[in-house]
């Protein structure tokens, strides 16, 4: 057992393997990373803009109600700062457990909240890396879901 | 192998990084929502390939330290990555739970 500063030579080559064979574990993993899919000059500007800004040009406008509507594991849409993402593909890999995610599936302020209590402000940003930007909220009449 | 404090407080902290490592290799992509902002600012690598490589670290460390290898180096620069979590997540449970395990981490550093 290591005591001290002294390093034999049994335990630096154990050091040596380990690191090795984690080292080949992720280059064999980093060549199989999916390749980004292309994405077309909308896709573009919309996760550029985040749920920092909301995108400009032709935007649908979500209710408050419609987003409501979008609340289980097989369709999931939340709000943050104004946008509206379908994080539904996430909700099944969301490390903390899927009722986690459940609970706030549908809601904005709720989201907010859970998201910035659990994780910290600054994760807002990665919304657009985890789900699709659907639209921006509103309390337009007739906004389409 | 005589069962010591030490000994439990290593195979907490290894399960600890092997369960994150592990996950984070298998799916970089459940992990890249809790990569701070400023770091994938600052990096020029993408989000997945940094969850990659911290889940490799992770391991690496979780080893060493299952195994008593750079034993103390390796609990101190898991007690500054816990930290460094928690300051991240600021007021928060997970970053406490977080707390926890980084003092958990420096009690072996200070170990006799």
């Amino acid at each position: 057992m290591y005591n001290g500063f002294y390093m034999n030579k049994a335990t630096i080559s154990i050091a040596v393997f380990i690191i090795v064979v984690v080292g080949g574990l992720l280059v064999w993993r980093v060549g199989n990373l999916e390749a980004p899919a292309p994405q077309d000059e909308t896709a573009v500007e919309e996760e550029t803009n985040g749920n920092q800004e909301p995108p400009t040009g032709l935007v649908p406008m979500i209710s408050e109600e419609a987003l409501a509507t979008h609340n289980s594991k097989d369709d999931c849409w939340v709000s943050y700062a104004g946008s509206v993402y379908d994080i539904t593909d996430w909700v099944g890999k969301h490390p903390g457990g899927m009722e986690a995610i459940i609970s706030v599936c549908g809601e904005s302020d709720k989201f907010e909240e859970t998201l910035n209590a659990q994780h910290g402000e600054d994760r807002a940003n990665m919304l657009p890396k985890v789900g699709s930007f659907i639209g921006t909220l509103g309390v337009i009449e007739g906004a389409q879901s | 192998m005589k069962i010591t404090p030490s000994c439990v407080l290593r195979v907490g902290l290894a399960i600890v990084l092997f369960w994150f490592g592990i996950n984070q290799i298998l799916d970089p992509s459940k992990w890249v929502f809790f990569i701070p902002e400023w770091v994938v600012s600052a990096s020029a690598i993408s989000p997945e390939l940094i969850v990659l490589l911290n889940g490799g670290i992770e391991i690496v460390l979780g080893a060493f330290i299952l195994l008593g290898i750079f034993l103390r180096v390796s609990a101190l620069i898991v007690a500054l990555h816990l930290f460094g979590i928690a300051l991240s997540l600021g007021n928060s449970p997970s970053a406490i739970r977080d707390v926890g395990l980084a003092f958990m981490a420096l009690a072996l550093v200070f170990k006799k």
